[in-house]
């Protein structure tokens, strides 16, 4: 599974964060989330996709390749 | 054509009822009132109206009439510039950094100690009565003494700035009483820029004058702008969190000591009062070009109102809308807006709700509210929030030896 987020449209709400704190992260100047690495470990799947759905901006993309 | 007024007093009277039957006849709707304006209700519509940077505008113009048009309220309010609320990119983009960074999850972090000593102080001013009123004695006196700390302005003047903004949600905005207490502020403002021009404090006021926009300095005016758009954003709409979450909680127990004991239930809890209570209730954009939004034709220049709360409300995204469910996850609500305008307090004002709820929580356990003594504020469409709650309770004692403020 992969993860991106669409820096152009993250707004810092820290949505992702707040349901999934493992995957995304929050960055110290813009308060904006990233992911350190695309790959999605195994046993984060779920907090992706949770990531995902929590975004009110639609910026988190999940790809389930399997 | 239809005439829904957004100023009704049915509209305050029926508030939820009212947004309801607004997004049941359609998510995006034109009315004639206030030189006619599209109503925006329908949870979709409203995050891609807010999300689209490139097709609204926020700025203040004056159009070929000689009419203040545009901004965030309908009918346009007069008397302020709000900054970077009332621009756009790309002007947006640098003004925004400018006072990004000290609403950041880490600054907010950093702020903790600081927002637990207000809540401390403020409690500790009204605990030994019995009987308050949240609004004036709790709620404000909280939110303005940070957010006035954050900014390095004079404490003593919390109720100077708070009692001017809580006017400007008792009227209909657009040259009237509501704008009554505004020159105030921005005089006040203007003479404390320029005096820490030439004499600088500590607080952000003083970095936002020694910082460069585009390479040039900051100017008084803009600072100004930028001051008056933390102090609007941050006065009133935290305290009216505070209030209706309290106005929910005074008659459940369980819910209350859930809350005291579980960082996770506090954490979406706060998300689902945010949802509920809605304390922005909406917010005003104009067109830029022509496009279709839900199958209707918006045209270059329409004024567009996005009721935030209704798209809280909306069943096609939450189920049971009217219901509070403190577990509710995922909770896409749209209370701090979306896109480039997206709150830039809603770290902050996340902190202060917890701290404050639990602190509240912890030393005055068993308050009922008078329900008379309730009043909201009569500008209903913009601010959730009361002019007045009283409360009674079983008085408890001081925590601070030495009061931050003889008197608040």
């Amino acid at each position: 599974m992969k993860v991106s987020i669409d820096k152009n449209h993250c707004q810092g709400h820290t949505m992702c964060n707040m349901v999934a704190p493992e995957l995304f992260k929050l960055d110290d100047e813009d308060g904006h989330a990233y992911v350190e690495t695309s790959e999605v470990p195994a046993d984060l799947e779920a907090a992706a996709v949770a990531g995902m759905n929590a975004c009110p901006e639609r910026a988190i993309t999940v790809e389930d390749r399997s | 054509m239809t005439g829904i007024d957004i100023h009704s007093p049915e509209y305050l009277q029926r508030t939820t009822d009212f947004e309801a039957e607004v997004r049941n006849r359609c998510p995006v709707q034109w009315t004639d009132k206030y030189d006619g304006h599209w109503i925006i209700s329908g949870h979709r519509a409203v995050g891609e109206g807010l999300r689209d940077r490139d097709r609204y505008s926020t700025v203040k113009y004056v159009d070929e009439n000689g009419k203040l048009r545009g901004g965030l309220t309908i009918p346009t309010a007069e008397g302020y510039r709000a900054l970077p609320n009332e621009a756009d990119p790309p002007e947006w983009d640098g003004l925004r950094k400018l006072v990004s960074k000290q609403f950041n999850p880490r600054s907010v972090e950093l702020l903790r100690p600081t927002i637990l000593k207000y809540t401390t102080e403020v409690i500790d001013h009204m605990i030994e009565d019995g009987e308050a009123d949240f609004v004036m004695q709790v709620g404000s006196p909280i939110t303005a003494l940070i957010t006035l700390d954050i900014l390095g302005l004079p404490l003593e003047d919390w109720r100077f700035y708070a009692e001017r903004i809580h006017q400007t949600f008792m009227g209909i905005p657009g040259g009237g009483e509501s704008e009554a207490g505004i020159p105030g502020i921005q005089k006040r403002l203007a003479e404390t820029i320029a005096a820490r021009r030439s004499k600088p404090g500590v607080g952000l006021i003083d970095d936002l004058i020694a910082s460069e926009l585009d390479g040039e300095p900051v100017s008084d005016e803009i600072v100004k702008d930028l001051v008056y758009d933390i102090l609007i954003g941050g006065f009133d709409t935290t305290a009216g969190l505070l209030a209706g979450a309290l106005r929910y909680l005074e008659d459940k127990p369980e819910l209350k000591q859930r809350l005291i004991e579980d960082d996770g239930f506090l954490r979406t809890a706060t998300e689902e009062f945010l949802r509920y209570i809605s304390p922005a209730v909406g917010l005003a954009k104009t067109a830029t070009q022509d496009f279709e939004l839900e199958g209707q034709q918006i045209k270059a220049g329409d004024r567009m109102w996005f009721m935030y709360r209704a798209a809280n409300w909306d069943p096609a995204e939450f189920t049971d809308p009217d219901k509070v469910d403190l577990e509710r996850t995922p909770n896409r609500h749209y209370a701090f807006g979306a896109g480039i305008h997206r709150c830039l307090g809603s770290n902050l004002a996340r902190a202060i709700f917890q701290i404050a709820l639990r602190q509240f929580l912890v030393r005055i356990p068993d308050y009922t509210v008078l329900p008379d003594e309730a009043k909201p504020y009569v500008f209903a469409c913009v601010n959730a929030g009361y002019a007045q709650l009283r409360i009674r309770y079983t008085p408890g004692t001081r925590v601070f030896e030495q009061p931050i403020l003889e008197k608040l």
